[in-house]
């Protein structure tokens, strides 16, 4: 879950700068040299790293694969899940329950055995966290079978697997830290590097080689320090000065100020699983609670304008919340994607009859300059129709997430959904889910919503998605801009970014790749520096 | 001694008028359940509960204010609230500021000595050379300083000096900061001289106008008749009455200090209690933004009581006309 609306696609490369798109594995890259660090830049600090109730977003997530692993993770597919802590993740005939079996010999950081019983006590955490009960709700119950976890599921849970990564955010912690005090802090994983310090005033962690790690070789690193700098423009100077080694960022002023640098490589994430740029609206709140005030804020909206300011006119418009290789994505979806003053002006009158005469609603936005522009010509574009549109003052995502689930505010500057199994959208759009931003809660969505989680048919499964899709278009929940671009830049020595492919049935490494870069995620037992 | 302990008092009672505004702006922030719910959201009911009693949220304002102060005059200066969920973690804030206060405290010190090193002998020399080429260009100088902000000077010295030449790091996000000056150069040079720049434009023009004044004055006249040397005049004759001025501004400029730290180490990631307050603020720490704004409102105050005390020192005039009243 990260947000923003900066986004986009950018090609301006110069200063010798290389770009790679997807694909950037470690077997074109030379032969992989052991030892060194790299001081990784995030772009935001976490404060909890307890994983049951920790508000991760992408900086937090990329701590979390470096120090914990997830029992499954993310293939090239969109809808297809790859064991990884586990041997192996098996469904019965109708989905109602899974039988997730453990590998042998697998210890945490401080040398206690991953156990069945220990992935259970995991799952039952998730099931009673503050956030992740929800996208845990349909889970009835979980026992111990030798050396597997069985999952018993309320209705047939086809997708279940991809909850098992949960983007990142499930990783598998110890004992010692989910029944210690100091969960928040005390971070233990299996992961292929171990916690030395975190400061988690400044959100900075330290981390070392796990020289037990159970991929046998991997990973190359001695250790990688993550350094939060939130301000973009103080990345990319750190990666040019030579201060980091790696660099997130999103958008396309960041791109472009990262390919001026000389020798930086971006690796930006492949088209097709992107995520998505919007404005997230609330739709519970005057006046945004009608289809008229929402559509009428949509056709003010000249995004060939927004586009040219934010994104030096390049960016890849969005008309749904799925990317173009996700079940359910609509070739025609129904959004009003075309700016039409005129109708626009006559839905605003509508409203404002409705409303004693007024049309006003305010957009919260995080700190970020380039936001505050995009956001600043949207409000201008709205007032041309009659809408009168208040930036408030810009926070920290952190905050963002907050004033969001708190209900009390109207539309945000928002990104999010990065493509994966359908499924995964539950938790954002059903009724009652303490993640459902638009407090959304309609018959037909969750109805979409429930028949899409249950249905093994392909096609089925497919048809309930595209209904769902075009339902949100039909009531207009947000106003879609155009899909994010994700880039890790690194200079010309850092290699591996993507990491090897996933293990096969013994741990070793298999034959099927891992997702690249997903909205910013990648492996980071790959990553190796050379001389 | 009589002068020091009155103003001594004063300074006490000022604190305490701080302490108060203070503690009551952060209530006017939210009200108490809206207190704990933006420190700690994800927390359940139970935990907003326990820290609600634990800070004492149920009791009565003046009740609630009177601990705080007691807490506060007594090291305790609350908690930074991390958790979530059903076991809420803290640090307590004094820890995350003894760690923190010595690396602004230096950044400060370095920035008024950078600045007062460069504007003093500028400020006198072009007193000296008043109107002169010299005297023109430095004031033009100094116009353009003045109207560079710090984050500005921060930001280009990151791109140039750190990012293209490599000359000094960007980052001072250090997992342990150096206090040794040898060690720490390195890391705040470049958020000193962001902080320094502006004040140098302004005590160098501030000196520059009372020196000008003082080589009216009938004994610099004298001075000059019995021969004694121009830098003798200067430095031992001139410069002590004319830098009365530039104390207080030095003083009064702590503030502006402190308030161009935030930014500053904000942008170098330097480890202090500007960049922390900042952080407290985005993050709803409302208790940690409370204390530390109370401990920079100390600081300033006790900073300036200390200014004061200077004068009757640099002007033997003051220490008299007190004596006699």
């Amino acid at each position: 879950m990260a947000l923003l609306a900066s986004i986009a696609i950018i090609a301006a490369a110069c200063g010798g700068s290389d770009s790679k798109s997807g694909g950037g594995g470690t077997s074109n890259e030379g032969k992989p040299v052991r030892g060194g660090k790299v001081v990784y830049a995030l772009e935001g600090g976490t404060t909890n790293f307890c994983i049951p109730r920790a508000q991760l977003a992408i900086s937090g997530i990329l701590v979390v694969e470096a120090v914990y692993d997830t029992l499954t993770r993310p293939t090239q597919t969109p809808d297809v899940y790859e064991p990884y802590l586990a041997k192996s993740v098996t469904p019965n005939a109708d989905y109602t329950q899974w039988t997730i079996e453990m590998r042998d010999g697998i210890t945490f950081h401080d040398g206690t055995p991953l156990t069945a019983e220990v992935v259970k006590q995991n799952i039952d955490a998730w099931r009673a966290g503050v956030l992740l009960n929800f996208v845990f709700q349909n889970v009835s119950g979980t026992a111990v079978s030798g050396n597997s976890v069985v999952v018993t599921t309320k209705v047939p849970w086809v997708a279940f697997p991809a909850f098992l990564w949960s983007t990142g955010r499930a990783g598998i912690a110890a004992p010692a830290q989910l029944n210690g005090a100091n969960c928040d802090s005390n971070m233990i994983g299996t992961g292929p590097f171990k916690v030395d310090s975190f400061d988690v005033t400044t959100g900075n962690v330290s981390t070392s080689k796990n020289a037990n790690y159970w991929r046998k070789g991997f990973p190359y690193l001695d250790g990688i320090d993550f350094i939060v700098q939130e301000e973009s423009s103080q990345r990319w100077s750190g990666l040019e000065g030579g201060d980091f080694d790696i660099a997130m960022g999103s958008g396309g002023q960041d791109l472009a100020k990262a390919q001026a640098i000389s020798g930086t490589v971006a690796q930006l994430e492949a088209k097709g699983r992107q995520e998505i740029s919007h404005m997230l609206i609330n739709v519970e709140r005057p006046p945004l609670n009608t289809i008229d005030a929402r559509k009428a804020v949509i056709l003010a909206i000249d995004r060939d304008k927004l586009n040219l300011i934010d994104q030096k006119g390049t960016a890849r418009y969005a008309n749904q919340v799925f990317d173009t290789e996700i079940t359910g994505y609509l070739e025609d979806s129904g959004f009003p994607a075309e700016q039409d003053l005129a109708e626009s002006k006559r839905l605003v009158e509508k409203v404002k009859a409705a409303n004693g005469g007024q049309f006003a609603f305010t957009i919260n936005t995080t700190f970020d300059q380039s936001t505050q522009t995009l956001f600043k010509e949207a409000a201008r574009q709205l007032g041309e129709v009659g809408i009168d549109v208040t930036l408030a003052p810009p926070v920290d995502q952190a905050t963002l997430i907050n004033q969001a689930i708190g209900g009390s505010s109207d539309a945000f500057g928002w990104r999010n959904y990065p493509g994966q199994d359908p499924d995964t959208l539950y938790v954002w759009f059903y009724g009652g889910s303490i993640v459902n931003f638009n407090h959304l809660n309609d018959t037909a969505i969750n109805e979409a919503l429930d028949k899409g989680r249950s249905e093994p048919d392909e096609a089925k499964r497919k048809g309930y998605y595209e209904d769902f899709n075009r339902r949100m278009n039909e009531l207009v929940i947000n106003g879609w801009t155009w899909y994010t671009q994700w880039f890790v830049a690194h200079g010309p020595t850092v290699k591996g970014i993507s990491g090897p492919n996933l293990p096969d049935d013994t741990g070793a490494v298999g034959s099927k790749p891992p997702v690249d870069l997903l909205a910013g995620y990648h492996q980071m037992l790959g990553i190796w520096k050379s001389k | 001694m009589r002068m020091i302990l009155l103003k001594l008092v004063r300074l006490v009672v000022v604190l305490l008028v701080v302490s108060f505004l203070s503690f009551w702006f952060t209530k006017l922030i939210g009200g108490n359940n809206d207190l704990v719910a933006k420190m700690i959201p994800f927390s359940s009911e139970q935990e907003k509960e326990r820290v609600r009693e634990q800070i004492g949220l149920n009791d009565p304002f003046f009740t609630q204010y009177f601990d705080w102060l007691g807490n506060f005059a007594t090291g305790d200066l609350g908690e930074l609230y991390t958790g979530s969920g059903e076991n809420v973690d803290s640090v307590p804030v004094s820890e995350v500021i003894a760690k923190r206060l010595p690396v602004s405290l230096l950044l400060m010190l370095y920035a008024q000595l950078l600045a007062l090193m460069i504007a003093i002998p500028l400020g006198v020399y072009s007193a000296y050379k008043a109107t002169s080429r010299f005297d023109r260009a430095a004031n033009i100088t100094m116009f353009g300083l003045l109207a560079l902000p710090p984050f500005v000077v921060a930001l280009v010295l990151a791109i140039w000096v750190g990012a293209k030449w490599q000359l000094l790091p960007t980052q001072s996000n250090l997992p342990e900061f150096p206090l040794n000056p040898i060690d720490n150069w390195r890391y705040l040079l470049m958020p000193t001289i962001s902080l320094a720049l502006a004040q140098i434009a302004i005590y160098m023009r501030l000196l520059r106008s009372d020196m000008i004044a003082t080589l009216q004055e009938d004994f610099i006249t004298t001075a000059k008749a019995k021969g004694i040397s121009a830098r003798r005049i200067l430095f031992r004759h001139a410069l002590r009455p004319s830098s009365l001025t530039l104390l207080t501004v030095a003083g009064l400029n702590v503030g502006a200090l402190i308030g161009g730290a935030v930014v500053v180490e904000r942008i170098f990631k330097v480890p202090g209690i500007g960049g922390e307050l900042a952080e407290s603020i985005v993050r709803n720490q409302i208790i940690e933004t409370q204390s530390l704004v109370v401990l920079i409102a100390i600081f300033y105050v006790t900073f300036n009581f200390f200014v004061d005390i200077l004068y009757s020192v640099l002007d033997p005039r003051i220490r008299h006309a007190r004596a006699i009243a």
